[in-house]
């Protein structure tokens, strides 16, 4: 184990050490936690690295969003381009350096995919109003596919893509024109593994961001007037394109990034997420194995879609275990309640939850 | 999968991508040049507020730095790291800003008074009060940050936080290998020092 012979500096620089420290990783603090606990002569090195980190927390804060695309807006005037949005959707031909720019990223991608085998698209709509486009006369290959209120399906779209579709959505896919593309257009929530094909991008249209796979896997969630769009990149490489703002705004995403689009539509902006959450509810199943309480209300928020609020503190330590096979939320909270000792209420899409002294 | 600690957990530096988005950068591509400020304008801000803790200055030398860039493309070399070259271009603004300002008005306030943001520190104090007793520990970790110099905190904030290492730091302070080296050391011993003198008061 190379943590053993970590030195304290060796712990600050470790940035799967720093997402502990930091908490930006359920994993991690679980990670780190056992780890702690497995190697008590380590804690000294462990507390001082801790406190150094947090030190130096300050310059680990990002600059806030708004500066970001405020100064963005300045730097556009001055380089004279706001008038001019780069083109995103226009076919590939010879001359054009974006063009030229895009076929190298595409060659690019195809190496990622021959590494990484397939890639994984999950999108998500709430109470979305997207306009899916209708079905009629394009041509028989089209593929439509619905689900109910509480259902779930699995199927594979004509191209061998895998798609697991979540419960109130509704998929179309179809070829693009000249069979170049494959496209998809989304309403709810859904999880694609996609069939690796460079020579026809495969590209996801949902409320006004258009999401261009570069290879690999990622994850897409599509919100409306209340809430983000959120595309989350699993591995390998993505191109995420608002279409919404004036302007035509894009941004490439690395493993284990984020973008958000705000409802209106206007800015996008990047994170850090954790993998292992984002493409949990496909399974069916949540599972929790001593999982701290933080993460406990991440996953249940994630998957019921509601916003779970802590009255007031738990223990540090408070861990929990369980096993839910598409339980309602009231008989998960029931059952939570019971061993982690909480009371809990539900209005509508908000939890109050009050830990018992 | 890998497991946890296997995982390449930072993703800024691949470099055949970034000869790639420089590439297309320097033709001209608008798509290029702001996926080079989303990548980038985070760690540059960062970077920034270790050397001055005057937000409006980065942010200004931020947006220079960037219109510069643009204004440039065609005659700017290809760039192997595009992080490191921006990190120079950007600590090369500040400084001329940190000496502009200081001719016109007196000393900048840089060593030593960092300007700790009482909510960030709180937040993290919170969290620690269940190991440690909160008051002391928001003193220490003060105190700590006030420690070191300016050069100190920069040298360490590039090698702890930005993966760069010692060629690199010392190319980018434009000072010599040893020195650098010299300044890291006894960074960490200092701290160490007062790390581990602090924790024999608090032995469970």
């Amino acid at each position: 184990m190379k943590y053993k012979n970590y030195k304290v500096e060796d712990f600050v620089r470790d940035p799967w050490f720093r997402a502990w420290v930091n908490e930006t990783n359920a994993e991690a603090i679980s990670f780190w936690e056992k780890w702690i606990m497995n190697n008590p002569r380590a804690q000294d090195k462990v507390r001082q690295a801790r406190h150094i980190i947090l030190a130096f927390s300050e310059m680990e804060t990002p600059m806030p969003e708004e500066r970001k695309a405020v100064i963005w807006k300045a730097i556009e005037a001055r380089t004279g381009q706001a008038q001019k949005p780069a083109k995103v959707k226009a076919p590939i031909e010879k001359g054009d350096p974006w063009k030229a720019w895009l076929k190298v990223a595409l060659r690019l991608a195809a190496s990622l995919l021959i590494i990484l085998g397939s890639f994984y698209v999950f999108t998500h709509v709430r109470n979305s109003v997207n306009e899916i486009r209708s079905s009629e006369n394009i041509g028989t290959t089209v593929f439509n596919k619905e689900t109910g209120e509480r259902e779930r399906k699995k199927f594979k779209l004509p191209d061998g893509s895998l798609v697991f579709l979540n419960a109130s959505s509704k998929l179309t896919y179809r070829p693009g024109p000249d069979d170049s593309t494959r496209e998809v257009f989304l309403y709810g929530e859904a999880y694609f593994d996609v069939e690796t094909d460079e020579a026809r991008p495969f590209k996801v249209f949902a409320n006004g961001t258009e999401i261009t796979a570069l290879g690999t896997e990622f994850n897409v969630k599509v919100g409306q007037s209340d809430s983000a769009t959120i595309v989350s990149l699993v591995e390998g490489k993505v191109e995420v394109v608002n279409l919404g703002s004036g302007r035509t705004e894009s941004v490439y995403l690395s493993r284990g990034e984020r973008a958000f689009i705000d409802p209106a539509g206007h800015s996008m902006k990047k994170s850090n997420f954790d993998i292992e959450m984002e493409s949990i509810w496909k399974s069916g199943l949540i599972k929790f194995q001593d999982t701290p309480m933080p993460t406990v209300k991440a996953v249940l928020e994630e998957w019921y879609g509601v916003e779970i609020t802590f009255q007031n503190k738990h223990k540090p330590n408070l861990k929990v275990t369980g096993q839910f096979d598409n339980e309602s939320l009231n008989n998960v909270l029931h059952s939570l309640g019971y061993t982690a000792r909480f009371d809990y209420q539900l209005k509508d899409d908000e939890v109050y939850i009050k830990f018992k002294p | 999968m890998n497991s946890p600690e296997d995982r390449n957990f930072k993703s800024n530096n691949s470099q055949p991508e970034d000869r790639i988005l420089w590439q297309a950068f320097k033709s001209g591509n608008r798509l290029a040049f702001s996926t080079l400020y989303d990548l980038h304008v985070d760690s540059l801000y960062r970077y920034g507020c270790s050397i001055t803790q005057d937000s409006q200055m980065v942010e200004d030398a931020i947006q220079d730095l960037f219109v510069y860039l643009w204004d440039n493309r065609q005659n700017t070399t290809e760039v192997d790291n595009i992080k490191f070259y921006l990190f120079k271009a950007l600590r090369n603004n500040l400084t001329r800003m940190i000496m502009k300002n200081s001719a016109s008005s007196g000393p900048v306030i840089r060593q030593g008074e960092y300007a700790t943001k009482e909510s960030c520190i709180l937040s993290h104090m919170e969290e620690l009060a269940h190991i440690e007793d909160t008051e002391t520990i928001e003193m220490r970790v003060r105190e700590l940050v006030n420690l070191l110099s300016g050069r100190q905190r920069e040298v360490l904030y590039l090698r702890f936080f930005q993966d760069m290492n010692y060629e690199q730091i010392s190319s980018l302070l434009e000072i010599d290998l040893k020195y650098t080296y010299n300044i890291y050391s006894k960074a960490i011993l200092q701290l160490k020092r007062y790390l581990a003198e602090g924790f024999n008061l608090f032995v469970d």
